[in-house]
C-alpha cells in the first residue's frame, strides 16, 4: 500500500502579515478621516475670520463717510483712490498683519460709491454703497472639504478667487484662500433724528410733561402741516449719552434711550426703552462764506433783514457781530410779502438776546438757518415762526474752540416755540413759560432741560431736512455666491 | 509496504511563529499609539472648533455693544468678561487677552484686559479710544490643549469704527 | 507482504516537530491571533466611534455658521420656537441662473430693498427625526446635520439679538449617551442681526 503524500503548507506569518495589511488599511482610513476633520476645523476658522476682514471693510468705509462730515480738513478719503460720487468708486486695501491662525495677515478691499438710483428725491440726499472683500489665507493643507455641504456653504479659493475687486469675476491666485464678500448701504441721518437727544442729563424736571409727533408732510399725519392730536404719531423719540433724570410722570409717545443706565421715573412710554444708546454728534464749524450780504454787521435794536428767493446766495447770507434786541423791538426776517419761498442764513459771531417783549420773527415763506457761536437767550415773545414749520427755523451751535468753555441756550417766550437747534456743545434749556408752553420741533444739546413747556411734538419731516450727522447701514447683506 | 513516502510538509515552526509574535505585537503597539493620535488631533480640532466658537461671541459681543461701552474698560470687565463665553467648557486652563489699539491713528498706547482663572484685570488702559474714530481688537484665547497638551493661542483680529456695524 | 525499510540518512534529515514545539508555536500563534483580532474589533469601533464624532463635530460647526449667516442677512425673523425658525433675507439674487446681482433701490421711508419691493426670500429652518433640515422658499429641504437632539433659540436686545445653542445626541455602539455627554456637544452661536435694524 503506498500512502500519498500531502503537500501542506502553513504559515503563520503569511496569515499575521496578511492581517496587519488589513488592520493597516482601516487604520489609514481613520487617518485620512481624523485628518480631513482636523483641516476642516481648520479652515473653518479661516472662513470665520474671512468674515471679520470683510465687516472690518465696511467699517472702514463708514469711517471715511463720517469724516467727510466733520469740519475740513477731514483727511477723509485719504489713501483711497477717490471721493466716492456717482460713477466714482473710491477704493481703498488694508493688510493686518499677524490677524489670524498662525499669524496670517489679513486683506481688507473695500470698495464705496454713490449710485444715482440711491440718491433720495426728495432732498437729495446720497446714500453709499459699501462693498468689501475679506480676505485670509489657509492655514493647513490646500484641499477642498470632504463633505460637499461643507464645500458649498464654505468656499476656499484653491486656485481662483471668484471675486475681483468686489465683482464677481474670477482670479487666479497665488496662495489658497478664503474670501468673503459684504455689501452694506448706509443712509445719511438728519441732526434732528429725534425729538431730543442730549449728551448729558436729559432733564424733563418732573413737568409731566408729553412728547410726540407728527409730519408735516404727510396728511395723515397732520392737517395743513401742522399737528393734530388726533393724529398724533409715536414718534417722539427721546435719547441721551447719560441718563434720564427727573422725568416726573412724563409720557413719550415714542422711544426713550440711555447710555449704561435706567430709565427712571418716564412711566408711560409707547415705544422701546434702552440703556445701551450712544452717539457722538459732528461738531458744527463756522460758516466759510466766500461773498455776504455786507450790512448789517449787528443788530442791536428793531432790524429787517432780507431773505432772497436764491438759496445760498450772497444776499442771502448775513455775519453778525451780535444780535441784541429788548423791550418791544423786533428782528424781522423778511420774505417777498407773498409768501414764496425765500431763504436766509445768518452767522451770528457772539451773543443772541432778545428779551423784555423783543421778538426774532421769520416771516411767512422764509427758511432761515442761524449759526451761532455765543449765548443764546430769547425770552418774551421769543421766537416766532410765521410758517409754524420748526424745519424753516434751524439753528445750529458753533462748536466752541475752548472746549472747557459750555455756552447756553435759553429759548423762551410765551406759549409756543417752533425750531429745531442743533448745539451738541450748548446746554440747552426750553422755558416756554406760563403754563401750557407747547414746542414743536427738536432739539440736541450737550444737556437738555425743559421748563415751563407741557407738550414737545416732534416733526418727523426734520428727519429728512438739516446737517447730515451720521450714517447708518441700513441694508447688509453676504454675496455667497 | 511502504510507511512512508518523500512527505514535502512544513508547518509553523518555532521561529516563524516568535518572527509574527514580534510584527504583530510592533504592530498592534504602533496601531495602538496611532488610535490615541487620532483621537488627540480630534479633540485637538474640536478644541480649535470651541476657540472658535468662544473668538466669534466675543467679538460679536463687541459689536452688540455701543462705542461708549467698548472702549470702556470697566465696562467690558464687569458686562463681556465677566464670565467665560459659552462653548468655552472644553478648553482647559483657559485664558482671553483683549487687547484694543487705535486704528489709522498717531494716538499711541492700547487697552488691555485679561480674563484668567475666572477672574478679570484690566493690564492696561487707554483713556484716548473713546474719541478715536477707530479701533483694531484682538482677541486671544489660550488654552492647554494640543497633540501634546501644550499651550495653544488663537487670536482674531477685527477693525470696529465709530458709526459701523453694530447694533446702533 | 509488507516490508518495512529502516530508516534510511536520507529519511533522517526529513523530521517532524516535537510535540513541545508545536504547542509552543500553536500558543504563540493563538496569542498573536487574539491580539490581531482584538485590535482588528477595536480599530473598527474605534473608527465607527471616530468617524461619528467627526460626522457630528463637522454637522455643528456647518449647521452654526449656516444659521449664522442667514441671521446675519435676515429682514424678519418669525418668534423662534424649539426646533424651528424661519428667515427671511433680501431678494440679493435675480430669478436667473447667473444669480445676478439686483440692485438697491430706496423705499422711501429710509430703507433699501431689492428686487419687488416687500419682496423676501423665506429660510425655514427645522428639526425632523434628528435631522436639521434647511429650506430656502420652495426649493427641496436640504439635510444640515443629523443625530441632533434639539436647537433652542434665545432672542434679546429687542429681538436683534439672537443666540443658537445646538445639542446632538451622540451615538455610542455599546450604550446610550449621557446627559454629561450630552450637553457637552452643544454648541454655541451668538448673531447680531444686521438687517434689523431699529429707529437709531
Amino acid at each position: 500500500m503506498r500512502l500519498r503524500p500531502s503537500a501542506v503548507k502553513g504559515s503563520v506569518l503569511i496569515w499575521t502579515v496578511l492581517t496587519i495589511t488589513v488592520l493597516s488599511l482601516v487604520a489609514a482610513e481613520l487617518l485620512r478621516v481624523v485628518s480631513a476633520k482636523y483641516h476642516s476645523a481648520l479652515h473653518t476658522a479661516v472662513w470665520q475670520e474671512s468674515l471679520l476682514a470683510a465687516e472690518s471693510g465696511v467699517d472702514l468705509g463708514i469711517r471715511e463717510l463720517r469724516k467727510s462730515l466733520f469740519p475740513p480738513p477731514n483727511q477723509a478719503w485719504e489713501g483711497w483712490s477717490a471721493a466716492p460720487g456717482n460713477e466714482v468708486t473710491s477704493y481703498g486695501l488694508s493688510t493686518i498683519p499677524n490677524a489670524g491662525l498662525a499669524g496670517t495677515p489679513m486683506t481688507i478691499e473695500v470698495n464705496v460709491d454713490a449710485p444715482l438710483q440711491l440718491r433720495d428725491p426728495g432732498n437729495s440726499w446720497q446714500y453709499y454703497r459699501i462693498r468689501t472683500v475679506g480676505t485670509m489665507p489657509i492655514t493647513g493643507p490646500a484641499r477642498a472639504s470632504d463633505n460637499k455641504q461643507d464645500t458649498r456653504l464654505r468656499k476656499i479659493s484653491l486656485r481662483w478667487d471668484r471675486f475681483t475687486n468686489g465683482v464677481l469675476t474670477s482670479q487666479a491666485v497665488s496662495t489658497p484662500r478664503v474670501a468673503r464678500r459684504v455689501e452694506a448701504i448706509v443712509r445719511p441721518v438728519s441732526s434732528f433724528d429725534q425729538a431730543v437727544i442730549s449728551l448729558g442729563a436729559l432733564n424733563l424736571n418732573d413737568a409731566n410733561i408729553v412728547i410726540d409727533s407728527y409730519d408735516s408732510r404727510d396728511a395723515a399725519k397732520s392737517t395743513n402741516g401742522l399737528y393734530v392730536l388726533a393724529k398724533r404719531q409715536e414718534h417722539g423719540n427721546i435719547a441721551t449719552n447719560g441718563s434720564l433724570i427727573n422725568a416726573g410722570n412724563a409720557h413719550v409717545y415714542g422711544d426713550v434711550a440711555t447710555n449704561s443706565g435706567t430709565v427712571s421715573g418716564v412711566s408711560n412710554v409707547t415705544g422701546i426703552e434702552r440703556t445701551d444708546f450712544y452717539q457722538e454728534p459732528i461738531p458744527i464749524a463756522a460758516p466759510n462764506w466766500p461773498s455776504i450780504n455786507p450790512s448789517p454787521m449787528i443788530v442791536s435794536g428793531s432790524t429787517n433783514l432780507a431773505a432772497n428767493p436764491v438759496e445760498g446766495s450772497p444776499a442771502s447770507r448775513y455775519v453778525l457781530s451780535a444780535i441784541s434786541i429788548a423791550g418791544g423791538q423786533a428782528l424781522n426776517l423778511t420774505g417777498n410779502g407773498s409768501g414764496t419761498v425765500t431763504y436766509i442764513e445768518i452767522y451770528v459771531t457772539g451773543d443772541i438776546s432778545a428779551t423784555g417783549n423783543a421778538q426774532i420773527v421769520v416771516q411767512p415763506g422764509v427758511k432761515a438757518k442761524i449759526y451761532f457761536a455765543g449765548n443764546v437767550k430769547v425770552s418774551g415773545n421769543g421766537l416766532v415762526n410765521s410758517n409754524n414749520q420748526p424745519g424753516d427755523l434751524l439753528m445750529y451751535g458753533i462748536t466752541p474752540a475752548n472746549s472747557s468753555v459750555v455756552p447756553t441756550v435759553e429759548l423762551g417766550g410765551n406759549g409756543q416755540l417752533t425750531a429745531a437747534v442743533y448745539a451738541p456743545d450748548y446746554d440747552v434749556h426750553i422755558n416756554n413759560g406760563g403754563t401750557r408752553g407747547t414746542a414743536f420741533g427738536s432739539f440736541v444739546g450737550k444737556t437738555f432741560r425743559m421748563t415751563g413747556t407741557t407738550d414737545l411734538h416732534y416733526d418727523e419731516a426734520l428727519g429728512s431736512l438739516g446737517l447730515i450727522n451720521s450714517y447708518k447701514i441700513v441694508s447688509w447683506f453676504e454675496d455667497t455666491r | 509496504m511502504i510507511l512512508s513516502q518523500k512527505a514535502p510538509v512544513s508547518g509553523t515552526t518555532l521561529i516563524e511563529a516568535t518572527i509574527a509574535a514580534c510584527t504583530s505585537a510592533l504592530f498592534l503597539g504602533s496601531l495602538f499609539t496611532m488610535n490615541m493620535t487620532a483621537m488627540k488631533t480630534i479633540r485637538t480640532a474640536r478644541e480649535a472648533a470651541s476657540a472658535s466658537q468662544v473668538l466669534q461671541q466675543r467679538v460679536e459681543a463687541m459689536r452688540i455693544a455701543n462705542w461708549h461701552q467698548i472702549t470702556n474698560p470697566e465696562w467690558v470687565s464687569i458686562n463681556l468678561l465677566n464670565s467665560n463665553a459659552a462653548g468655552s467648557e472644553g478648553l482647559k486652563e483657559m485664558s482671553e487677552t483683549l487687547t484694543l489699539v487705535p486704528y489709522g491713528s498717531s494716538t499711541v498706547g492700547n487697552t488691555q484686559i485679561v480674563r484668567s482663572g475666572g477672574t478679570t484685570a484690566i493690564v492696561n488702559r487707554n483713556s484716548a479710544l473713546l474719541a478715536e474714530s477707530a479701533m483694531k481688537m484682538i482677541w486671544t484665547v489660550a488654552y492647554s490643549g494640543g497633540i501634546n497638551s501644550q499651550i495653544t493661542t488663537r487670536q482674531t483680529v477685527a477693525i470696529l469704527a465709530k458709526g459701523g456695524v453694530a447694533k446702533w | 507482504m509488507v516490508t518495512a525499510s529502516a530508516p534510511t540518512r536520507r529519511h533522517r534529515l526529513r523530521s517532524g516537530f516535537a510535540l513541545a514545539e508545536l504547542m509552543i508555536s500553536t500558543a504563540i500563534f493563538s496569542s498573536v491571533s487574539a491580539g490581531l483580532i482584538m485590535g482588528f474589533v477595536s480599530l473598527k469601533r474605534s473608527y465607527a466611534a471616530t468617524t461619528d464624532f467627526a460626522i457630528n463635530h463637522a454637522d455643528q460647526m456647518r449647521i452654526s455658521d449656516s444659521m449664522a449667516l442667514d441671521f446675519r442677512r435676515a429682514l424678519k425673523v418669525d418668534p423662534p420656537s424649539r426646533n424651528d425658525v424661519t428667515i427671511y433675507i433680501p431678494c440679493y439674487y435675480d430669478s436667473t441662473p447667473s444669480r445676478s446681482v439686483q440692485t438697491p433701490t430706496l423705499d422711501g421711508k429710509g430703507g433699501v430693498y431689492y428686487g419687488e419691493k416687500d419682496s423676501s426670500v423665506k429660510i425655514h429652518y427645522y428639526l425632523s427625526a434628528g435631522v436639521i433640515y434647511r429650506q430656502e422658499g420652495n426649493a427641496v429641504p436640504v439635510a444640515l446635520a443629523v443625530d441632533v437632539q434639539d436647537f433652542v433659540f434665545d432672542t434679546t436686545d429687542l429681538g436683534k439679538v439672537i443666540t443658537t445653542s445646538i445639542t446632538f445626541r451622540p451615538k455610542f455602539r455599546s450604550s446610550g449617551a449621557s446627559d454629561e455627554v450630552t450637553k457637552a456637544t452643544t454648541f454655541y452661536n451668538t448673531t447680531l442681526l444686521r438687517n434689523n435694524r431699529g429707529v437709531y
